[in-house]
């Protein structure tokens, strides 16, 4: 459910954008890195979850955006391989601290939305395949992930409880009478 | 006539696992600690959970193997191999409870490759990992690069006359001071310092380049302890092009090519001898293999126009091989780029710098350079031979801390490993063929396994097959142990099987 709610927020994201944004197209990871010459130098638009940091510097922040499948997920935890995204520059810092929360084992982060210009290897930034953007938009606020400990999970705990406190009893009882 | 085994072999080998084992429970408590400090209590019941089956495994087979008897050099290097693939197992519950592997192998698989300090990983959606989790995989590295039997040795194991045997079996020959326990207290006090020196530096560039307090400083620290042991787990899956920082780069590659260094080499500069650094066999072996590899490795990539710029080779290319050949690998860039923007030379070249490795007795795998300056060494007194009277007397020398007069048996050790190593690369690629990927893809993920780097052309991911799953586990470890105690432990096998 909240997949699909996700998705209808991208799609209104990418009809609400201006005439300009509307013309780069929307390009996920995989093909930007298994086609990087297609791409390179051309406008285009991403949409993933930032996650880890805002990192700002002198030029701008850099945010990871990852549009893999856990981007999309909510509360529940299908695993779908490994993660996959792009990193971004965002030239305004401004824009870019409205990006509050950021991906990571409590948090699923911002899904935000970035027209930008790709670079395969950026000279000026030593070669990192990124997109320059000058803004970043926040198109669904993340949310806390919750951890619930399973009941499976303290079953076996207790029962390991019991055996290894069995077992660390016959090893001090053998011990000591190996010593005497 | 081969004997079976005797009930005490088996006491000895039983006894000592369970020593080491236990070492792995103590080692999850930092893990525990991590998540207790950090509130995350799911993680805290998988490494309650993993604790648990370590001290009842551990201490299971002390109380069912105590023995009086001696070891012997076969009981070494049986438990030096058998001890790492228990480890492995136990060390991989807390991975598995974790949820984020697809199955049990899959968490086999990651803990290999953090004891070998390979850095490939079958772990899903690392970006949303916890703290306690993420503290397990680069322990488990650090723990693994000086080595999980030096480990033991330094905290669990007192006055065996046979730890030295577990020591040479793990990989390391050379001892540092006359006892063999003073040495792995010594590999520990050199691996410590840098990690201090390394989580302040490292954490301190982190806060410069605009990260958070805590995760600067934990990143500072994970990223240290997988540079250090040559690791490369990295926190994130951007791996260490995460960062975009040059600053990080640097200081990174400053401590994997540390950790690569010989740890004999390491205690002669502490103790003095600086101009070791300069005449080493292994140093000067790596700086001319890798200023041969690095020249290959730009001129396929300038071919292809991948890079321009004199910033981005040194970020890009010289990062990557550099990291190839320590068999570190930490990553500035995506795993398909080499596929995809490197082409097919510049990814021989870094499968080649990877093959050959860094020092001996270090963090490090590969053929090493020890071998590689035995085995020129010695083709260059071959040919001198050629070239000079038939009874004139060529004496062949090395320097490694000492000059060393080289004999042909230790040229033909030295042969044999790298012949070894090469045979298990060639399976490796031709295994991964036969699984459909093309032969250069395998063979660099292949030879990647074997040397304990952790590079990836894409090949290593949760779908791989589980045939190829298996036999990276096992290359991993054959290449972390050097095949001597592997070999030893077959032939325990075989005369367990055939013996009368």
């Amino acid at each position: 459910m909240r997949a699909a709610i996700v998705g209808l927020a991208v799609m209104a994201a990418v009809l609400a954008a201006p005439a300009p944004a509307l013309a780069a197209p929307l390009v996920d990871s995989g093909t930007l890195v298994e086609f990087p010459n297609r791409y390179d130098g051309k406008v285009i638009t991403f949409v993933g979850e930032a996650i880890g940091d805002v990192m700002e510097r002198s030029d701008g922040a850099w945010i990871n955006v990852n549009d893999d499948a856990y981007s999309r997920q909510g509360q529940e935890r299908r695993l779908a391989g490994y993660n996959s995204g792009q990193s971004v520059l965002v030239a305004d810092k401004k824009s870019a601290k409205a990006v509050t929360r950021l991906g990571d084992y409590n948090n699923r982060g911002d899904l935000v939305r970035v027209t930008g210009v790709f670079h395969k290897a950026c000279p000026d930034h030593g070669g990192d395949m990124m997109i320059h953007s000058d803004t970043v938009r926040v198109v669904r606020s993340g949310f806390i992930l919750r951890h619930p400990i399973s009941a499976r999970k303290t079953s076996l705990a207790i029962i390991w409880l019991v055996i290894s406190g069995v077992v660390l009893t016959l090893w001090k009882w053998r011990t000591v009478s190996v010593k005497r | 006539m081969i004997s079976k085994p005797k009930l005490y072999d088996w006491q000895i080998i039983g006894l000592y696992t369970g020593k080491i084992i236990v070492g792995i429970a103590m080692l999850m408590a930092v893990p525990f600690v991590t998540a207790l400090v950090f509130r995350e209590w799911g993680a805290s019941i998988d490494f309650l959970i993993g604790i648990l089956v370590a001290l009842s495994i551990g201490f299971g087979f002390q109380i069912l193997c105590e023995t009086k008897h001696e070891m012997t050099w076969m009981h070494g290097l049986v438990i030096a191999a058998f001890s790492w693939l228990v480890a492995m197992l136990v060390g991989a519950v807390p991975y598995y409870l974790s949820g984020q592997f697809g199955s049990f192998l899959d968490a086999a698989f990651d803990l290999m490759s953090g004891y070998t300090t390979t850095g490939l990983f079958l772990l899903q959606d690392l970006d949303h990992t916890s703290n306690a989790l993420n503290m397990w995989r680069f322990f488990v590295t650090y723990a693994g690069g000086q080595g999980i039997i030096v480990l033991a040795l330094t905290f669990l194991i007192r006055g065996t006359s046979g730890a030295f045997m577990m020591y040479v079996g793990e990989g390391k020959e050379e001892k540092l001071l006359p006892n063999v326990i003073q040495t792995a207290r010594a590999i520990w006090l050199v691996s410590l310092t840098y990690l201090a020196l390394g989580t302040l530096l490292i954490g301190s560039a982190n806060m410069l380049e605009g990260m958070l307090f805590t995760r600067a400083w934990l990143h500072g620290i994970w990223v240290t302890m997988s540079a250090w042991s040559t690791g490369g787990f990295a926190p994130q899956s951007y791996n260490i092009g995460y960062y975009h920082s040059l600053i990080v780069e640097v200081l990174t590659m400053i401590f994997f090519v540390i950790g690569s260094f010989n740890f004999a080499l390491h205690w002669s500069v502490w103790t003095g001898d600086r101009r070791e650094i300069y005449r080493n066999i292994e140093i000067v072996s790596f700086t001319i293999t890798l200023t041969l590899i690095f020249s290959l490795g730009t001129y396929a990539l300038m071919k292809v126009d991948a890079l321009s710029g004199s910033l981005p080779f040194f970020r890009k290319a010289f990062y990557q091989i550099v990291s190839g050949h320590t068999t570190t690998g930490f990553m500035t860039i995506y795993s398909r780029q080499f596929v995809r923007q490197w082409g097919v030379l510049a990814m021989m070249a870094t499968t080649i710098a990877m093959a050959i490795g860094a020092s001996a007795a270090s963090t490090a795998g590969g053929f090493k350079g020890m071998r590689m300056g035995i085995i020129a060494k010695s083709f260059a007194a071959d040919i001198r031979r050629l070239m000079l009277p038939e009874s004139s007397v060529i004496v062949k020398k090395i320097h490694h801390v000492h000059e060393k007069v080289l004999r042909d048996e230790q040229v033909r050790a030295a042969m044999t490993i790298v012949l070894a190593f090469i045979f298990i690369h060639l399976i490796s690629g031709i295994l991964g063929s036969l699984y459909g990927y093309p032969f250069v893809e395998a063979l660099f993920d292949g030879v990647s396994a074997g040397s304990n780097t952790g590079l990836s052309a894409g090949v290593v991911a949760p779908s791989m097959p589980v045939v190829m799953k298996a036999w990276y586990i096992i290359v991993m470890w054959m290449g972390r142990l050097e095949f001597m105690a592997v070999f030893a432990l077959a032939g325990f096998i075989i005369r367990v099987v055939r013996g009368r």
